[in-house]
């Protein structure tokens, strides 16, 4: 459950034109190995603990993307947006295995952008961080 | 400066529907809003990764307006970052923003209950 949520939002940010490639976070991830300019999803919603299709559906899943473009291109304002206006897009889901597997719909309820440290000239050394408010739906 | 802000929408609609005294009612969720920004202030200290201090003790809130209040971290470059990367401290991520998100089923319950009690009167 937890990755296929994640996924289907790597899935479709890997299609923003740009953009090297999506990655899921994990603490292991070694983030200056990258090549930029590179995107990571990561959860706060303990989504381990999220088991049934019910539950799936009543949850608001907190996500952040970070998005890490290269340094001192116009693109370090532009790719965060980028990303942002592709999230607003419907992403199907699939939830269980087979032969119990479902396909649900999610979609954003809220996403907004943050530069990473607050400074202005220091945007292209930190990247963004792109809030979303997903909700899967029938 | 990080802030984060907590404010209460339709009211128009729910004083429509309250036909008395809508003075109490705009002072009972105004409560709630306070009473809501206070526990976020109060959770993302908690939270917050402390060396110095400098980061937890700048924690504060201030209401903006009626049923708008703000809680935020001034005069602290790193507050921001910290709040989304923090490789050293992995469980104070979120610190601010996350105990914002957190907070919002018990702002519904307290928003509900409010409106209860008031129908009562």
């Amino acid at each position: 459950m937890k990755i296929n949520l994640l996924q289907a939002i790597v899935d479709a940010i890997e299609d923003v034109t740009g953009l090297s490639g999506a990655l899921l976070y994990s603490p292991e991830l070694d983030l200056n190995a990258q090549t930029k300019p590179f995107a990571v999803v990561r959860s706060l919603t303990d989504m381990e603990k999220i088991v049934t299709f019910d539950e799936a559906k009543e949850t608001e899943y907190y996500i952040w993307i970070y998005a890490y473009p290269i340094a001192n291109e116009y693109q370090a304002i532009s790719l965060p947006e980028d990303i942002k206006n592709t999230l607003f897009s419907e992403l199907t889901v699939t939830i269980g295995e087979e032969p119990n597997q479902k396909t649900y719909k999610s979609k954003p309820l809220d996403i907004t952008v943050n530069r990473l440290n607050g400074m202005d000239n220091d945007l292209e050394k930190y990247g963004s961080v792109i809030t979303c408010i997903y909700k899967i739906y029938s | 400066m990080l802030d984060i802000t907590l404010k209460l929408e339709g009211l128009d609609e729910l004083i429509e529907k309250w036909d008395k005294r809508p003075e109490l009612l705009i002072k009972a969720l105004d409560f709630v809003v306070k009473k809501n920004a206070e526990e976020i202030r109060a959770k993302a200290k908690a939270r917050a990764p402390v060396l110095t201090g400098t980061l937890r003790r700048s924690i504060d809130k201030e209401p903006l307006a009626t049923m708008l209040y703000a809680v935020f971290s001034d005069n602290v470059p790193y507050a921001r970052l910290r709040n989304y990367v923090n490789n050293l401290h992995p469980e104070t991520v979120g610190y601010l923003t996350k105990t914002l998100f957190e907070q919002r089923e018990q702002f519904m319950r307290d928003i509900e209950e409010a409106v209860r009690e008031l129908k009562k009167l």
